[in-house]
């Protein structure tokens, strides 16, 4: 690209013209640049005239090593960016104020720290001597002198004192600070191997003083670990906080002072101050929570190495950091003293409830204060339950439905959660002082709900009700009539009551109540909260469930997809919430038998919720369990029955005798009998129907899937007129509970039309196993493999029963059951064995 | 093998540079060991520094490359061991910068303060101070193709801080040529560096 012989004429060229007059320096160019004929060289002279415009720039540009050493005047900015930060050798040696500096020890944003000591020896300590850098002077001279007020104001054992102030005679400011020796916090942490306990007792400290700062009215602003200096002193960690220095007094008023955004630190940097929105005491929160995150876990909220800083930006507003716990790896676990698993358990819950709050992006969500985030960590420590709880009220009341056997006495306790929580939140926001309206109006809520839920218990007691009905009926309406009748002002919390009402409805099969309980729930969020929000997604959620329940699956998978693109759109690709929608979806399509669709889908959903939860979390077991079934129906039944063993055994550990151990006992038992081994098939089917019936009652849509169950594995027996009693009791709870058109019910009239058959009553059967069918098109239609499977079987009856006619009306069906099927499908013998019987009997 | 007291040039620097003197060490055992003596005072002065407010690897490089030149005064072929230790600067702060870009392949512009990327990460230089040098060593690579001699200039001049007339000394060539090729290669570079939205910085 250069040309060697043209480069030594371009420096002789250039070095002349530049002494040329710039009203000259064209002509000049003209006539010298030519080549051997004398012709103008166009090339050569554009390129002197090139450099020679740069030439002025380029000196200043360049700069040298020295420039960067000694902070030159001139620009020298690739010097700078080379050798980094200008630094100020020029201190050392010299006086300043009282005191004599010693050495450099380190150039922050602001400007050098040096060492000192006092020049007439009274103190022997040496203090840190803080000097703004030239560049900078103009820019933070103000901000400097607000340091130097605040520091001098703030008295505590982990905040580092301030000893002196002046200014130099350039002008630049200066002060002294008691010189503090130490490491940065994380790095003390990791070097000296803390464990998880003696971190949290640490970080304690940094909020002790942050919370006493903040008393002075003085906020941090730029809380990192390079200004939490931790040192061993007298065998224990000491961590002393640095550099108030972009701190402004929070005003008494509330209203806050604004900062440049120039000395920002993005990793701990809270929202609102990237936006440069006024910052409050809520920014040393979000900070210390980026700082407890690090702390805990060994990585930033924020990945800021080797990253433009708008996707940093981007990350800091809008992406909420994985919980700690589930970054850990396994080198930062050694640091702290355990391995990767043992650390991540140890994360689990409590830390990454408390490190989330704090961490909140809106600001009113986080802690209200650095003396609520340190008391939550306190009471971590002491092994007593944490304010912090998890995000939605939602999830509280699963958590708590969860955990209770009896629906009914859930429900008050989910109840009493989501009071006992906004009557937390309206305490702590009460104390902070601030946001004084959002406090007032927490107040109202927590405390018209405590009335609410007061008169509810009041009901509730059989002394105070004198008696009359407790039934379960009795209880669920007068609770939905009270929700309704109470909470005008909070519809959010009414609509999370209703909702929660609605479980308990659809958990005693009562689908009606449900529906409307949801309908209302998720109109009342939509009006709240607008179409977009992520509750309207868990309502549209329910709805979903209920639909699947009833059988009704267009309506599921149509709700399922809505939810799950409010929950995507809202809360990110591997939310707990998608999580939970892709598992309905994958319901669904298991139930519609394309169980491919069904695998993938809760795979992914496995993925998420592996992630992020705990081994023994319901919402884990139970899609290893629903991903345990889909395997089974693909036949991979070795595959299927380690997740089976490993559902169970949790099951029986976390909820002990509970309609979800039921299931899978059920589940488990059809792997048995699938892979020949009826007997035990039949001690665990009859185990889960034992326990349904106690949870239940007689007629619960449960009880009758046992009943089915422990009927088909004595009908593999030879054991018919047991088996049909069974089915008989099934058929009866579920046309109960289902109406008439149910794929349950079909199964229940084929089941029992085939036993009938199978002990010689012939017509009796085939009309219970011809109502099957309808039943099974009616719910799926006519074209579904399985309604067209149903017909299939029904054919075979009517071939063994000698219906030549009846059975041949059946071929255009299975001619479309066989277009469906691949080649080698066991099924497609059983179509010809029926063509066949066809053919011998009109031959 | 037991380190030499840190702060002091090592005792086999100045061996070396009477060997030099005597005509029984060439420039290139110079260099090398030149090079490995920046690094190996940069990691010290980092160590010394680590937990308190940190300067950046260059930083620490600069101040190491002047403790070493420092030992050298009054040398009496001086301008030639700085003109050895210019290309050792050079060659220290593009194997870091290198180093730093094979850790954050396809980066981009933090902007996070440089004490702080030291302290996290530990990692050897900013991004952009990594960009920065690795920009500048290929242009400079790129001049050098088409005169060598300009390309000595530049590293005496900006990577070893050398006046005009050190550098002649060092490179044997006049002072008006030492002018002459700076103030080339300095345009010429900046027209290179420009574009990128690394130098920037104004």
């Amino acid at each position: 690209m250069l040309d060697p012989t043209l480069w030594r004429r371009i420096e002789s060229l250039l070095d002349e013209a530049a002494d040329v007059p710039a009203s000259e320096r064209d002509a000049f160019l003209n006539t010298h640049c030519r080549d051997e004929s004398g012709a103008l060289d166009t090339a050569l002279r554009d390129e002197v005239a090139r450099l020679l415009a740069l030439d002025d720039e380029a000196g200043g540009f360049f700069g040298d090593l020295r420039d960067a050493t000694v902070g030159a005047d001139g620009d020298g900015a690739l010097a700078s960016a080379v050798f980094g930060t200008p630094a100020l050798d020029d201190l050392v040696g010299r006086e300043v104020g009282r005191y004599i500096v010693e050495e450099r020890v380190g150039t922050g944003g602001m400007g050098a720290v040096y060492r000192a000591r006092r020049a007439d020896g009274t103190f022997a300590r040496p203090v840190a001597l803080k000097v703004v850098r030239p560049g900078l002077a103009a820019d933070v001279g103000p901000r400097f002198a607000r340091e130097r007020k605040l520091l001098g104001s703030l008295d505590h054992p982990h905040v580092a004192r301030l000893l002196d102030a002046g200014a130099l005679e350039d002008g630049r400011p200066w002060i002294a600070m008691e010189f503090v020796q130490g490491e940065p916090i994380t790095r003390y942490a990791d070097s000296h191997e803390l464990s998880i306990e003696a971190r949290l007792r640490l970080f304690l400290q940094v909020c002790d003083a942050v919370a006493y700062a903040h008393r002075q009215l003085v906020v941090h602003r730029d809380l990192k670990p390079s200004n939490v200096l931790v040192a061993t002193v007298g065998g224990e960690p000491r961590a002393v906080l640095l550099d108030f220095g972009i701190a402004t007094l929070v005003r008494e008023d509330g209203a806050a002072t604004r900062t440049g955004r120039t000395l920002l630190t993005p990793a701990y940097a809270a929202p609102e101050q990237v936006r440069d929105e006024p910052t409050t005491t809520a920014a040393d929160v979000y900070a210390l929570g980026a700082l407890l995150y690090e702390l805990l876990s060994g990585v930033r909220t924020v990945q800021t190495e080797g990253r433009p800083s708008h996707l940093i930006v981007q990350d800091v507003l809008d992406r909420t950091a994985p919980p700690p716990s589930t970054v850990v790896t396994a080198e930062a676990a050694s640091k702290r003293g355990g391995a990767r698993e043992k650390v991540t358990r140890r994360l689990r819950g409590d830390l990454d409830r408390i490190v989330g709050k704090a961490l909140r992006k809106e600001r009113v969500r986080r802690y209200s204060s650095v003396e609520g985030l340190a008391r939550d960590v306190g009471r971590h420590l002491a092994g007593r339950t944490i304010e912090a709880r998890p995000d939605t009220l939602r999830y509280r009341m699963t958590t708590f439905v969860r955990r209770n056997r009896t629906p009914v006495a859930a429900g008050l306790i989910a109840l009493a959660a989501v009071v006992g929580g906004a009557g937390i939140a309206a305490s702590s926001a009460r104390q902070a002082g601030l946001e004084r309206d959002r406090a007032e109006q927490q107040r109202q809520r927590a405390e018209e709900v405590s009335e609410f839920l007061t008169d509810l218990l009041g009901e509730f007691d059989p002394s105070r009700s004198g008696g009359s009905d407790l039934s379960p009926d009795s209880v669920l309406a007068r609770a939905t009539a009270s929700v309704r009748a109470s909470l005008d002002a909070h519809p959010d919390v009414r609509a999370d009551l209703l909702a929660s009402l609605g479980q308990i409805h659809q958990s005693y099969a009562r689908f009606d109540d449900a529906q409307d309980l949801f309908v209302e729930a998720l109109d009342l969020r939509r009006a709240s909260l607008g179409d977009e929000h992520p509750d309207v997604g868990t309502g549209l959620r329910d709805l979903a469930w209920l639909a699947y329940v009833r059988g009704d699956y267009d309506r599921a998978e149509a709700l399922y997809a809505d939810a799950l693109a409010i929950h995507r759109h809202a809360l990110g690709e591997d939310h707990l919430d998608v999580a939970a929608n892709l598992e309905g979806l994958g319901l669904v399509h298991r139930i519609r038998g394309d169980l491919d669709a069904a695998l993938n889908h809760l795979q992914r959903s496995l993925v998420i919720r592996e992630a992020q939860l705990p081994p023994g979390d319901e919402r884990l077991v139970s899609n290893l369990n629903t991903l345990a079934y889909v395997l089974y129906n693909h036949e991979r039944y070795d595959e299927a029955e380690p997740l089976y063993q490993r559902v169970l055994a949790q099951r029986r550990q976390t909820l002990g005798e509970h309609v979800q151990t039921a299931q899978v006992l059920n589940d488990y038992a059809a792997l048995l009998l699938s892979v020949g081994r009826p007997a035990d098939a039949l001690a665990l089917h009859r185990e889960a129907l034992a326990m349904r019936e106690r949870l239940l009652g007689p007629l619960h849509p449960h009880v009758a899937q046992s009943l089915s169950a422990v009927g088909w594995v004595l009908q593999t027996q030879a054991r018919y007129a047991e088996a049909e009693d069974l089915y008989r009791r099934a058929l009866e709870a579920r046309r109960s509970h289902f109406g008439s058109t149910h794929v349950s019910v079909a199964n229940s009239l084929l089941l029992l039309g085939e036993v009938c058959a199978l002990q010689g009553k012939t017509d009796a059967g085939l009309g219970l196993i011809e109502d099957g069918v309808r039943v099974m098109e009616a719910s799926l239609g006519a074209e579904h493999k399985s309604a067209l499977l149903t017909r299939l079987r029904y054919a075979e009856r009517l071939a063994e029963a000698g219906r030549v006619d009846e059975t041949r009306r059946q071929v255009p069906a299975l001619r479309r059951l066989r277009d469906l099927l691949e080649a080698g499908d066991p099924v497609l013998e059983r179509i010809r064995a029926v063509e066949s019987s066809l053919d011998l009997a009109s031959a | 093998m037991s380190a030499p007291p840190p702060d002091a040039p090592a005792g086999d620097v100045t061996r070396l540079l009477d060997a030099l003197r005597r005509g029984e060490a060439d420039s290139e055992a110079l260099f090398r060991r030149l090079y490995d003596e920046l690094r190996r005072l940069a990691r010290h002065h980092r160590a010394r520094w680590h937990g308190n407010e940190t300067l950046n690897t260059t930083a620490l490089v600069h101040e190491a490359y002047f403790k070493l030149i420092g030992s050298v005064e009054g040398f009496e072929n001086r301008s030639h061991v700085l003109g050895v230790a210019s290309r050792a600067m050079r060659q220290v702060l593009v194997t870091y910068a290198e180093a730093q870009r094979a850790l954050k392949r396809g980066g981009g512009v933090p902007d996070i303060p440089l004490d702080d990327a030291l302290q996290m990460g530990d990692p050897l230089l900013s991004d952009e101070q990594a960009e920065t040098i690795t920009a500048l060593d290929e242009a400079l690579v790129r001049l050098g193709k088409a005169d060598e001699r300009a390309a000595r200039v530049v590293e005496c001049r900006f990577f070893g801080g050398m006046t005009v007339e050190e550098t002649a000394e060092a490179l044997d060539l006049s002072v008006a040529t030492v002018g002459r090729s700076w103030r080339a290669a300095r345009a010429w570079l900046y027209g290179e560096l420009k574009p990128t939205p690394l130098l920037d910085l104004g």
